[in-house]
């Protein structure tokens, strides 16, 4: 990949990160330089990289332990039993690759499908030239709401739609059979499901008491 | 869409592809906004290749009866159908082989670990075990038992699914009054030929009676004339001649009344194969046969010549182009080695409602539907191949030369994992799950080479324990099924179980 340019420095980011604390710090920032992308080849020969020795994907949606579990779910089951078979090594490496791609594409839906126009960093991230799988994916839904479903891959539909509709990317149109619903049955429908929601969410215990009540007396967190 | 204009969907041809898009598209599509149209051709037939006057439906066919309101048992009484709870193979592992591919589970897991694995463990201590003798469906099958699964989601009997066997033209007749039913249209006469549009598109059927028929979609469901996709579009047609080389077929109806196994027999002949498909009071042959290997073989010990049909496996390039769907053979030709022809029309028609266009072209929508489509289709297409390549029929020019076919990729890449450790790498949009992959590959005859490492930690005895009682359950489960026949029976007498077709 081309390189690209910085955005920012060291000491406005530390500066941004210390001015946005609600707090006291606890401890003085600490500095952590990456480069976001995967191993070519996951497991070569006899060595397996899992976690971050594999690929580092900035946790902006949390997918590191995920993609440590798949992975270790994946060598246990191509776990070699007697001798090396480059076949075993090929299939993890295949269908870790296609996970890795998916979550890579869904991080870059949240800074591509950006409106801002208000610093450079932005500008980069609204007008770089993205993966053909994710063009492909923001076509579908851009044209037709249509969201793009494949076999493997951690974000289903839901995940795609709340990032979607989240950055504002809209449907240009939609299933015409959808369309011919009478509009007033569709509302009252949307209405009723969101008041059984509210109602749900009503019923439940506040976050903090429930934690408290859970872990509270024991003092330990619970599996 | 704009006012309340009706907008047409014209499909051509009357064959069981062309009403079952009518059935399904009347019954989703709002009558206030939509029209259906059948357009009839001088051909109809099951617009699935014409392989033959009986159909098999794989169990996913129980859904889409559902949603479009036919009542199975009305429907097994009007097309003298019966049950399916797999196919038998003989002579493919080798010559004088027989093995069965159940709808539905083979074995349990026994914790973490598959159960071909524990197959594999066991096979390399050197017991021998067939796989077909954990699998509920296949030991009902062989005991000429049914009874429709169990919903509860537990136990063994609500482990296996049941297929169809249906008279092609009754099942027609069904459809074509399921979907008029629903309000699809039958066009006052024949079709003549197609009328382009400016840009390339179809504008309109006209008609024998010199009308003409424009609309907002139309589907092609004319089988292999593929008379708009292909005669007026001009998409092309890919071969899939150097994997699969059959290219005859001929078919008979015999007398039958003896009562219908609740499977089909699948036997492989000196150049192709022979199946038969059993309905009550007669019985459906089919014979598939390259011509390349010599003159038509005899079909089921008749001495008369045969001459057979000629057809050719392969798909058509875009299925959904311009606006024009092709659905059935017009999309994709396979011989019905397994039963995938009906299965194919549903889920495409599945498609279609999914990413209904609303304007006459719809690159978006078709480019979508074309990707899962061509998926689908390349998988079938693979799972027919992968029982040609790994016969052992050693000895017999036919049956050597398909042994030596160099694979389609995805298929060499999946026979190469399974051969290696019993894996098997699965791909988006495929016809056959996981398990069906498996039970096809172990029935062929093909053994891993090794078993994962946790197969390898479990005792044997558990192993052996675990095997005992599955087949005490199972066998325990068909106990309690009445004989396909009686069972049929009653289904054929039964009323009504939900909506009339």
């Amino acid at each position: 990949m081309s390189s690209v340019p910085a955005f920012t420095d060291i000491d406005s980011a530390r500066d941004i990160l210390m001015s946005n604390l609600e707090g006291e710090a606890l401890a003085e920032p600490r500095l952590l330089r990456f480069a976001t992308g995967k191993r070519r080849s996951q497991w070569l020969g006899n060595v397996v990289a899992i976690g971050l020795a594999a690929g580092f994907l900035e946790p902006l949606e949390s997918t590191s332990i995920h993609l440590i579990q798949l992975a270790i779910t994946k060598l246990i089951d191509l776990l070699p039993l007697d001798g090396w078979d480059p076949l075993d090594a090929a299939e993890f490496n295949r269908s870790m690759a296609v996970e890795y791609e998916r979550v890579r594409d869904f991080l870059i839906l949240h800074y591509c499908a950006t409106e801002r126009t208000d610093t450079a960093f932005w500008n980069h991230c609204r007008t770089m030239s993205l993966p053909e799988s994710l063009v492909y994916k923001m076509a579908a839904f851009r044209e037709r709401g249509v969201v793009v479903k494949y076999r493997e891959g951690m974000f289903l539909e839901p995940s795609w739609l709340a990032v979607y509709y989240g950055q504002r990317v809209e449907p240009g149109r939609i299933n015409p059979l959808v369309e011919a619903l009478p509009i007033d049955e569709v509302a009252s429908r949307a209405e009723a499901m969101a008041s059984a929601f509210r109602a749900a969410a009503e019923a439940m215990p506040d976050h903090a008491d429930y934690l408290h009540n859970l872990c509270g007396q024991t003092g330990a967190v619970r599996a | 869409m704009s006012g309340n204009d009706i907008r047409t969907v014209a499909i051509l041809g009357g064959t069981v592809a062309g009403w079952m898009a009518a059935a399904a598209l009347a019954r989703r599509l709002p009558h206030h906004r939509y029209r259906i149209m059948v357009v009839q051709t001088d051909r109809d037939g099951d617009g699935l290749g014409d392989f033959g006057a009986t159909l098999t439906a794989l169990p996913s066919i129980a859904p889409f009866h559902e949603s479009i309101g036919i009542d199975e048992n009305l429907l097994l009484r009007a097309t003298r159908g019966s049950f399916a709870l797999g196919v038998a193979f003989s002579g493919w592992a080798a010559s004088e082989t027989t093995h069965f591919l159940p709808f539905g589970a083979v074995g349990a897991p026994l914790g973490p670990v598959a159960f071909h694995q524990l197959l594999t463990r066991l096979r390399r201590e050197g017991r021998a075990v067939r796989a077909a003798d954990y699998s509920i469906a296949a030991i009902a099958a062989q005991a000429s038992r049914f009874a429709r699964p169990s919903t509860d989601g537990h136990g063994v009997l609500s482990h296996y699914a049941y297929g169809l066997h249906l008279d092609t033209s009754a099942y027609l007749r069904a459809m074509r009054t399921t979907a008029e039913a629903h309000g699809a249209h039958v066009a006052a006469a024949l079709f003549r030929r197609a009328i382009m549009d400016a840009s390339g598109g179809i504008a309109a059927l006209e008609l024998e009676n010199g009308d003409s028929l424009p609309a907002l979609l139309f589907v092609d469901a004319t089988g292999t004339d593929a008379r708009l996709c292909g005669e007026a579009l001009g998409v092309g047609f890919q071969s899939w001649r150097q994997w699969l080389p059959c290219d005859h077929a001929t078919a008979r109806r015999i007398f039958d009344q003896s009562d219908p196994s609740p499977f089909g027999h699948v036997e492989a002949q000196s150049a192709g194969w022979q199946n038969g498909t059993p309905l009550v009071g007669e019985a459906g042959r089919l014979l598939c046969w390259s011509s390349a290997f010599g003159n038509a073989p005899s079909c089921a010990g008749s001495n008369e010549p045969v001459h057979g049909m000629a057809f050719e496996n392969g798909r058509r390039i875009t299925p959904w182009h311009r606006n024009c769907v092709a659905i059935g053979a017009a999309a994709c030709v396979l011989e019905p080695l397994h039963p995938v022809g009906l299965h194919l029309v549903q889920s495409a028609l599945a498609r279609l409602v999914a990413l209904f266009p609303d304007t006459a072209e719809a690159p978006v929508e078709a480019a979508e539907y074309n990707r899962m489509t061509i998926n689908e289709m390349e998988s079938a297409r693979d799972f027919l191949i992968a029982q040609y390549v790994t016969n052992g029929r050693v000895g017999e020019p036919f049956w050597d030369a398909v042994r030596s076919i160099a694979s389609p990729d995805r298929l060499f890449y999946k026979l190469a994992l399974f051969a290696g450790g019993g894996r098997m790498p699965m791909y988006d949009d495929e016809v056959f799950e996981e398990a069906d992959w498996i039970a096809l590959l172990d029935a062929q005859g093909v053994r891993p080479r090794r078993h994962d490492a946790l197969a390898g930690i479990v005792p044997i005895e558990r192993i052996e324990q675990h095997l005992t009682r599955l087949r005490e359950a199972i066998i325990a489960g068909v106990k309690t099924m009445p004989s396909h026949a009686e069972y049929l029976r009653r289904a054929h007498a039964a009323p009504p179980r939900g909506a009339a077709a």
